[in-house]
């Protein structure tokens, strides 16, 4: 099988959903040619267009479990529970806020986080964890409004200044 | 020279930080007994940083630790001078107060 491997592995990265999406389309394709082997072996012959039709229904059955496996794929991968908590709202306020903003209130803020959530996992506390997530959140969304008023105020000043002098 | 202004919570983090320790920004949290939030903190010691009443450093951490390191905070020696300005302030204004009635 070390060919097959070699072709698959060519253009999608190998994973247990797409191998067993290629097991299940491998198992119908000897089912259906076994069939039609016996169904020949009665006697009646095939025409071209059924060998061409269950060609064409054969590996379009085996693209669309393709699919389906790398669409599972994809959405295991996003709810992977190895990701640290924090890790989307970090990379939303680095869009947002300036390098010196997210170095001086956002990223010590899901260093607690992340901090007090391991803590809590540590001693086994999942749903503890859980609720400090939550917690964080809100503080963290809380925090993006306040800087956004914060830097909107000093910017204000700043062109007061200039134009009072 | 005009006295500056800072807010309660600010003054809540200078009087956290007057001992002259370092502390990181969820120890302030635990130990001003809910008058700071998690969510405020780094907002007002970034104020804080700005008006340059307190300094901040990343902690150092062991090679094999990895992840966002903690921020250290520290109070300024400005910021020593204007929070003892602010506690002399309060004490003259509330000394100098007539009871109602009195």
């Amino acid at each position: 099988m070390k060919w097959l491997r070699a072709f698959f592995s060519h253009q999608f990265e190998l994973s247990i959903n797409r191998l067993g999406a290629f097991a299940v389309a491998l198992v119908v394709t000897v089912a259906t040619a076994t069939a039609l082997t016996v169904r020949h072996a009665t006697g009646r012959p095939m025409s071209l267009t059924t060998i061409l039709t269950v060609i064409l229904l054969l590996i379009g059955m085996l693209w669309g479990l393709l699919q389906v496996a790398a669409y599972i794929d994809i959405v295991q991968s996003k709810k992977s529970p190895h990701r640290p908590p924090g890790s989307r709202l970090i990379s939303f306020a680095d869009f947002l806020f300036s390098k010196k903003i997210n170095e001086q209130v956002f990223l010590p803020l899901v260093a607690d986080w992340r901090t007090e959530y391991f803590e809590a996992l540590k001693q086994g506390r999942t749903i503890k964890a859980r609720w400090i997530s939550i917690r964080y959140t809100h503080s963290f969304l809380l925090a993006m409004g306040i800087s956004k008023v914060y830097s909107a105020f000093k910017g204000l000043l700043t062109l007061g200044r200039a134009a009072g002098k | 020279m005009v006295l500056p202004t800072i807010t309660r919570k600010e003054s809540v983090i200078l009087e956290l930080l007057s001992g002259g320790q370092e502390k990181y920004g969820l120890e302030m949290v635990e130990a001003s007994g809910g008058e700071l939030k998690r969510g405020t903190v780094y907002v007002t010691l970034q104020r804080l940083e700005d008006k340059q009443f307190v300094s901040s450093r990343q902690e150092a951490r062991p090679a094999p630790e990895v992840g966002i390191p903690r921020r250290l905070y520290q109070i300024t020696s400005l910021g020593e001078r204007v929070f003892a300005a602010r506690q002399a302030a309060d004490a003259a204004f509330s000394g100098s107060l007539i009871p109602v009635g009195g």
